[in-house]
């Protein structure tokens, strides 16, 4: 039980982190930190706007679209990595293949209705389906998402043909004996495009928050990445899997969360003023919600806890890996959660948007 | 300056704003920064009611500086006449005229204001204007006060702004250029509006800007066709076409003592007072109404005319003098504003108010809902259930004087009227131009037009009293009232509504008798009397006769239908420097009045620039780009033989051919209640004394003192400190029942606010968006503040002075509601037209809202 | 006002009502809607100099589009109740209070001596010598009437993926309200927040037609048409565009120095905009954005980043697969 105790100064550091995290003027200088943009309120004032109304329209996206963004991620984070480890790993790491394919088609269901439920006219959601537009994220995410659907789905069914739930009859044998890996391998490319177009949709947008940088597809595939390793492992853990499995995905989660860590604050720095909306302290902006949740407890101690793991040898750990994995989940829908909202006051901020444009 | 063009009048204003382009110079003066002031090259913030100060020391600059139009004042303006020698100017009274009686508040004795007469009738003049009672001198010493010194000192306009506007006007006048003032009701809404107006025209006959193109003063008319219910009048002192209403005399006066000059100059019944005319019969009204020179010495052929088409062969009867009987006479100020005062004393039993919403839009409506609940009885015809219709059941919120129905004894009916769409008929605009609409649509259930009602209103007068033997009711009996159709309308399920071409052929006149046909009335071989169905239309006022053989049912619109199927007011032609072919403008369908004066004496154009009418020798007859306003064939070089009468008395270089003695009034010798020349008066409600004369305020305005409900604060009141002006914007109409009840509309101008200035905001601790109270000593309100720096404070007479503005436009009906500007205005009325002074008095406010 | 045309007066052919299903068919079918017959690029100039601010072609929009009123709400800012554009809101007239504490006095004018001297002796200039007003007062409140820009290159019409965004024959931006499914996709690609989507009405992405509707019939759009001053003229897009230059040089002549054009060179989305204005102070005054990036020119270099993480991470978890 001793392992799952944090270790003193952590203990301690995280405290103070905590306290200060509750406080403005500490997230004010993270935020500065992060975007390197030192906020000058005078000066801002001085910017000619009309009456700080919005320049733009605020999305329409909420909470489906939210849910749509974590589930989606997942879905093609658990395929690919199910897809790394049959090609790549052991014959034990078929644990991991096995529990990927099924989580993918199982976080995909959610997919399609929270997608459906999001639109004005539901029932015209096929029209999605009228063009194929290069140009255009959300058609091609459409188009990703159907394609991913089918290779999932079949992939999902062959597996469970392989695992025999199919029973024996001869269709299953004759899924069962289909080129899983050729398709999944196929697969791997849909599902890299589904786990990564949503941060290039919100980058094609107007909303300074989204668009300014253009790392926001990278951030959010490191994340897919991040939570599906962390999906996979709890399930694992849970489930009942080799240490030396479970160690491989540690270490992948780590380096997904550095990849994210990094791609996040590239994020922040390309966005710079307009990065506030996301980090900042002031009305509006989301700030608190961030460095809690998404920073701390989603990334900097997961990255913290499985840095320590990393060094130590292959054991199941299995609290701190448990805990580990649900804070990067939160973490991870708590990314979607605060960047859609923060996309919001992003595009309420007159001031941000014009000034965006001129420089 | 006295209107907000552009949000009133927005399509007006249009051509302004093309005029701008084309390089003219908009200048605008007013208390508050609006729409049209956006666009104007200058912008003048002025103290409410200062307007006579501001272009007083203009006339002023002009006269010292020898700045005017030498030759157009000489030979077109009054000029060179000489005054009364018993005349006594503001200057030696301290700011009244002579004649004023302190006891009535009027002036009662007018002849002194006179010219000098000549033998022939005609006022001496001194063309070298040098005399002392000519009324160029007599200007001099009048506006030798009006100093840019007391632009400062009473509008609060620094000497540099006001130089600009004078030299501009200068610049802009003359041969070669013309500048045009445009007005409405920030200049009439003053207990001295007339005046105010009055020194607009004594600028512009000073600058020759009238008669010209380019120049004039235009009255900006208000409700859609407000022209019109002046030309075919629904005002009590006039009849059609501005002839006056017959008055009788109350009491008869003493005839004052043998020496007061009250003699006039041209044929007007003399010896007696101004204010108790006494037309009892048709000759002593022809008489007093009429003139021997100039074009109104046509009025008995009009008035006969009018007769005529009122009461047919009756009118024949003692020379028309039988049926003249039978037109009412007025006894004193009937009007709307006047006639509440009436209501409240009880005096007024019914009341028939068709499109009017005095419960919100008139002056201290406050007033005006305690007036209506003294009527036994009202009829209410409109579009919605206005404020005034509903009167009885509710008052505004927050409630100033809590409605008690079963208090009420008004009993209210309420008839659905038709909007503009749904009837046809004419609007008579701005520009005179009557302009033809036709009906798009039925009204819906049982709304029906105005004229609907009254004729069904008459015809059943009519079976009313068809058997009575009573003198009195022959009037009923024998008026002509047959507009019905002949077959029904197209397309219309309503089967009885009136033939309003039909009103427009009587308006514009028929020939009773056709002409071709020797003898009058009564001779055997005439074809006629015709009736207006059947008989033939006159083409012009100029066939108006005499002698009964023609009908008309208001002469400055005759011509509009000169014969069947060829309605101008309908014709829609674009083209021509004039756009002549487009509707009808009165009179004649001349667009600019007075147009002689756009050439010289000599008749040739002032200037190739500014051409417009000429003499054309070869043609010898006046020609140009508009119908001549003058005797076609009358030479510039004319001169009236000795005993000339009429239009014959006028010579060939009278362009005012509606005035006696054929000149522009600078000095006008009669006709005003308030003096010959503009004098500066201060509102009735002012912060501050008349820095020009002892008389604070208008002397000769009703101010109704110790009435209930109209409390005026004193000058200079500590608790009433600010001035405030009300307006309107683009977004509403009037008192909003028009408006109020459109969503889209609404959305445009959602509530009542008050516009101050940020100082004044500071002051009184306000931030903008707050409630506010505005209080007066007729009432409170409560509006949003909208804190901007289109209002700004004044520096007048050593201290600062705040203004607030006001728009008016909500009530307690409708979609949106809000609080009634209206309650906070007096009713103090200026002494010629009875207009409220909505546009100047005092109040406080402060934060907070009325519960 | 509408500048003259050279709008064929042909009958159009209307678009066809298409059913989702054969819409979806057509997409791999192929169109087989002949195509309509080019017409002149069609657009608006609103210059702002000649606004009165009377709201007319905000009414006028409504009236003919029959949109809903927005609810009645005093906002304080100034004239304006409106707020912005939107779902139910095509035209907004915006008004900017531009006014110094203190009164200004106009310049002072030459050679007024002169001209009495002149006009005593009988000759009166051509032209008055000092009468130098300038062309605005230096009080200023700057009115817009603001619309959808028709963008040559319409952000919202390439994010659209159902292809309900469209380009007409008079290349203006047409959103075809029974293909759209309210996606929300074309509301943050707008850079001008135009265009919206009606959550209380028909739940689909609205905003100006430029009045497609009167267009095929060859009337001009109903708010050009209602504008009393002409402050939004309607025409051939070429044509305006030359007019707009000659008033920018017409009012720059007259001395009003803050005037520029919006939209008229093609730097704003790299095509300009087929609706286009004359300001009278910088952009960020009327909230116009100087210069928006335009979204769908992220897509690549979005794509790069995205694709760069996967790589690296793919790396990283072959890695450590493999191992
Ligand atoms: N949209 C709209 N148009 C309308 C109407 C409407 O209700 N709504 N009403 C119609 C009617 S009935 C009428 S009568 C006309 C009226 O047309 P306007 O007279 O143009 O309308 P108001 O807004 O009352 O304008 C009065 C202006 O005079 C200014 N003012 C007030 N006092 C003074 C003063 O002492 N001197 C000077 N120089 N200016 C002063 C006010 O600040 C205001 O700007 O509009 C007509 N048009
Ligand atoms: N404080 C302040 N008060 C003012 C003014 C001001 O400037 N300041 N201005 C004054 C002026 S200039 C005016 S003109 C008055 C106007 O005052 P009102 O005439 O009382 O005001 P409106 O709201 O125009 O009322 C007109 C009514 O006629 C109805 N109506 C419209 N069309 C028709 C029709 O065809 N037939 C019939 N029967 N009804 C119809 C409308 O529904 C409306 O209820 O207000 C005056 N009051
Ligand atoms: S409301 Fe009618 S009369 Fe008044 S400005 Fe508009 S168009 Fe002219
Ligand atoms: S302004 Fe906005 S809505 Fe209009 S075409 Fe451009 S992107 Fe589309
Ligand atoms: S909301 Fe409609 S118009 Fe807008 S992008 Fe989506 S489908 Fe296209
Ligand atoms: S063009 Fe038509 S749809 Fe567009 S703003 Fe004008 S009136 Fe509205
Ligand atoms: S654009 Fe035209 S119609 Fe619209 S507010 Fe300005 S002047 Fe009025
Ligand atoms: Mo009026």
């Amino acid at each position: 039980m001793q392992e799952t105790r944090l270790p003193e100064p952590v203990a301690a550091s995280l405290a103070a982190v905590r306290r200060g995290l509750t406080s403005p003027d500490v997230i004010e200088q993270l935020a500065t930190l992060a975007t390197g943009y030192t906020p000058d309120r005078a000066q801002e004032m001085e910017e000619p706007t009309y009456y700080d109304y919005p320049v733009l329209q605020a999305p329409t996206w909420t909470w489906e679209i939210v849910w749509y963004f974590f589930f989606g991620g997942l879905a093609a984070g658990c395929y690919i990595i199910a897809t790394v480890a049959a090609l790549f790993g052991s014959r034990e790491d078929r644990a991991v293949t096995r529990t990927g394919y099924y989580l993918s088609l199982l976080m995909l269901l959610p997919c399609p209705p929270l997608l459906i439920k999001d639109l004005g006219k539901p029932e015209r959601f096929l029209h999605m389906l009228r063009v194929f537009k290069v140009k255009s994220p959300m058609s091609m995410g459409t188009w990703g998402l159907v394609t991913f659907s089918l290779f999932s789905g079949v992939t999902a069914v062959i597996q469970a043909a392989r695992d025999g739930i199919l029973g024996k009859w001869w269709g299953a044998r004759l899924l069962a004996a289909l080129p899983q890996r050729l398709i999944a391998l196929a697969g791997t490319g849909s599902g890299l495009f589904l786990g990564s177009y949503t941060g290039v949709l919100l980058t094609a947008t107007s909303v300074p928050l989204w668009s300014r940088s253009k790392h926001l597809g990278g951030v959010f595939a490191a994340s897919a990445t991040s939570t599906s390793c962390a999906l996979i492992s709890l399930v694992l853990r849970l489930t009942g899997a080799p240490a030396k499995t479970l160690h491989k995905l540690e270490r992948l989660e780590w380096a997904a969360l550095t990849v994210e860590m990094v791609g996040l604050f590239t994020f922040l720095r390309g966005s710079g003023r307009a990065g506030l909306a996301l980090v900042g302290a002031g009305p509006g902006e989301h700030g608190p919600t961030f460095w809690r949740f998404v920073f701390g407890a989603g990334l900097s101690i997961p990255w913290l806890l499985s840095t320590l793991s990393l060094f130590g040898k292959p054991k199941k750990r299995t609290m701190r890996g448990l805990l580990v994995g649900l804070l990067v989940l939160t973490g991870g829908y708590f990314l979607r959660h605060t960047i859609i909202e923060a996309g919001h006051t992003s595009s309420r901020d007159a001031r941000v948007t014009l000034w965006h444009s001129k420089h | 300056m006295g209107s907000n063009m552009a949000e009133a009048h927005p399509v007006g204003f249009a051509n302004v704003v093309k005029a701008k382009e084309l390089g003219a110079k908009v200048i605008h003066v007013d208390p508050h920064y609006s729409r049209t002031s956006a666009l104007a090259n200058m912008y003048i913030p002025t103290r409410a009611g200062t307007d006579i100060v501001f272009m007083g020391a203009i006339i002023r600059y002009l006269l010292e500086n020898n700045l005017y139009f030498h030759e157009y004042v000489l030979h077109y303006t009054n000029a060179a006449s000489l005054v009364k020698e018993s005349f006594r100017d503001t200057e030696e009274l301290d700011g009244i005229f002579s004649g004023f009686d302190p006891e009535t508040g009027n002036y009662v004795d007018q002849g002194s204001w006179d010219y000098q007469p000549g033998d022939d009738g005609h006022p001496l003049t001194d063309p070298t204007l040098q005399n002392p009672q000519c009324v160029l001198q007599i200007m001099r010493r009048h506006f030798a006060r009006y100093t840019p010194e007391m632009v400062e000192q009473v509008c609060g306009v620094p000497r540099e702004q006001w130089e600009v506007v004078v030299r501009t006007l200068v610049e802009n006048s003359g041969r070669e250029r013309t500048s045009a003032l445009c007005y409405a009701v920030g200049w009439t809404q003053q207990s001295k509006g007339v005046q105010i107006i009055r020194t607009a025209a004594i600028m512009q006959l000073l600058l020759g800007n009238i008669g010209r193109p380019g120049g004039g003063i235009m009255a900006l008319r208000g409700h859609a066709s407000i022209q019109g219910s002046t030309d075919v009048p629904t005002l009590y002192d006039l009849l059609a076409g501005y002839m006056p209403q017959p008055a009788a005399m109350i009491e008869p006066q003493e005839q004052e003592a043998k020496d007061r000059p009250t003699d006039t100059t041209w044929g007007e019944a003399s010896g007696k007072h101004a204010s108790a005319l006494s037309q009892q019969t048709l000759e002593e009204y022809l008489s007093s109404s009429g003139q021997k020179f100039g074009w109104w010495s046509n009025i008995p052929a009009y008035m006969r005319s009018l007769l005529q088409a009122w009461y047919a062969e009756a009118a024949n009867e003692e020379d028309g003098n039988c049926v003249y009987r039978w037109i009412p006479k007025i006894t004193g100020d009937h009007s709307h504003l006047a006639t509440t005062y009436d209501m409240l004393d009880g005096k007024v039993k019914g009341y028939l108010l068709f499109g009017q919403n005095p419960a919100a839009g008139s002056t201290d409506s406050r007033l005006q809902r305690k007036a209506l609940q003294q009527l036994d009885w009202m009829a209410v015809f409109d579009l919605y259930e206005t404020e005034t219709a509903s009167f009885w059941q509710r008052g505004p919120v927050p409630h100033l004087d809590v409605v008690d129905p079963s208090q009420i004894k008004t009993e209210v009916f309420f008839l659905p009227a038709a909007g503009s769409t749904e009837k046809s008929g004419t609007f008579t605009n701005t520009g005179r131009l009557l302009q033809w609409h036709d009906k798009a649509i039925d009204p819906p259930g049982d709304a029906r037009s105005d004229l609907w009602y009254v004729y069904q209103f008459g015809k059943r007068l009519k079976q009313l009293y068809a058997g009575s033997q009573e003198a009195r009711d022959q009037a009923i009996q024998a008026l002509t009232w047959d507009y019905e159709r002949i077959e029904p309308e197209p397309g219309s399920r309503i089967l009885d509504d009136p033939d309003s071409e039909l009103v427009l052929k009587e308006i514009n006149g028929y020939y009773v008798y056709p002409p071709g046909q020797t003898g009058g009335p009564g001779s055997e071989s005439l074809q006629g009397p015709l009736g207006l169905r059947e008989a033939p239309h006159v083409p012009n006022f100029g066939a108006l006769k005499v002698d009964g053989s023609t009908a008309c049912g208001s002469w400055i619109y005759s011509g509009v239908y000169p014969e069947p199927g060829k309605n101008l007011a309908a014709s829609r032609t674009p083209g021509g420097h004039t756009f002549l072919q487009w509707g009808f403008s009165w009179p004649a369908n001349r667009r600019i009045l007075y147009n002689r004066a756009s050439a010289d004496p000599q008749g040739r154009p002032w200037s190739e620039r500014k051409k417009y009418i000429w003499w054309d020798e070869a043609a010898k007859k006046w020609t140009g780009d508009d119908v001549p306003d003058f005797p076609i064939n009358k030479p510039p070089d004319y001169t009236p033989p000795p005993g000339a009468t009429g239009i014959d008395a006028l010579s060939g270089s009278d362009p005012f051919i509606m005035k006696p003695d054929g000149k522009g009034w600078l000095y006008a010798p009669k006709g005003l209640r308030d003096g010959p020349l503009p004098t500066h008066y201060e509102p009735a409600e002012s912060p501050v004394h008349n820095a020009l004369y002892t008389q604070q305020s208008n002397p000769a305005a009703r101010y109704y003192k110790g009435k209930p409900f109209n409390k005026l604060a004193a000058v200079g009141d500590e608790n009433y400190p600010i001035v405030i002006t009300t307006y309107r914007l683009t977004e509403h109409h009037v008192s909003g029942q028009m408006t109020r009840w459109m969503p889209w509309l609404n959305a445009l101008q959602p509530a009542l606010f008050a516009e101050i200035s940020p100082e004044l905001a500071a002051e009184k601790k306000i931030k903008n968006g707050d409630w506010i109270i505005v209080s007066t000593p007729r009432g409170e309100i409560d509006a949003r503040a909208l804190v901007t720096r289109r209002m700004r404070p004044l520096r007048v007479q050593g201290r600062v002075v705040h203004q607030i503005g006001l728009p008016f436009h909500w009530g307690y009906k409708g979609r949106v509601k809000g609080s009634i500007t209206n309650d906070l205005a007096h009713m103090v009325l200026e002494p010629n037209v009875s207009i409220e002074e909505a546009k100047a008095f005092t109040c406080n406010i402060r934060p907070g809202k009325l519960l | 006002m509408a500048v003259e045309s050279s709008q064929q007066q042909t009958a159009i052919p209307h678009y066809p009502q298409w059913e989702p299903l054969r819409s979806v068919v057509s997409t791999f079918v192929g169109n087989k809607v002949a195509p309509l017959p080019e017409q002149p690029k069609m657009g608006f100039f609103t210059d702002t100099s000649l606004c009165i601010g009377c709201k007319a072609c905000e009414v006028a929009c409504k009236q003919w589009n029959q949109l809903q009123a927005k609810n009645p709400s005093w906002t304080g800012t100034s004239y304006d109740n409106t707020e912005s554009l939107g779902a139910i809101t095509w035209r907004h007239v915006q008004f900017i209070e531009d006014i110094g504490p203190a009164a200004m006095l106009p310049p002072p004018l030459p050679l007024f001596g002169k001209l009495a001297e002149a006009k005593s002796e009988g000759l009166i200039p051509e032209t008055p010598p000092g009468t130098a007003l300038p062309f605005f007062n230096t009080e200023r409140w700057l009115m817009r009437s603001d619309v959808c820009k028709h963008c040559a290159n319409a952000p919202c019409q390439e994010a659209c993926p159902t292809g309900a965004i469209i380009r007409t024959e008079f290349d203006t931006v047409y959103v075809q309200q029974d293909i759209c499914n309210g996606c929300g996709y074309c509301v943050v690609a707008c850079p001008f927040g135009v265009i919206a989507r009606d959550d209380d009405g028909t739940h689909t992405a609205r905003k100006c037609t430029l009045c497609y509707d009167r267009m095929k019939e060859g009337i001009e759009p109903a708010c050009s048409k209602t504008c009393p001053t002409d402050s939004i003229q309607y025409g051939e897009v070429d044509k305006l565009k030359a007019h707009a230059r000659e008033r920018l040089g017409f009012l720059q002549q007259q001395g009003v120095q803050e005037a520029r054009l919006y939209g008229v060179d093609d730097t704003i989305l790299e095509g300009g905009l087929n609706s286009f204005f004359l300001l009278l102070d910088e952009p960020e005054v009327y909230n116009l954005p100087a210069d928006p990036p335009r979204p769908s020119n992220h897509v690549a270099p979005a794509s790069f980043w995205a694709v760069l993480t996967a790589i690296v991470l793919g790396i990283f978890s072959i890695l450590f697969f493999k191992e």
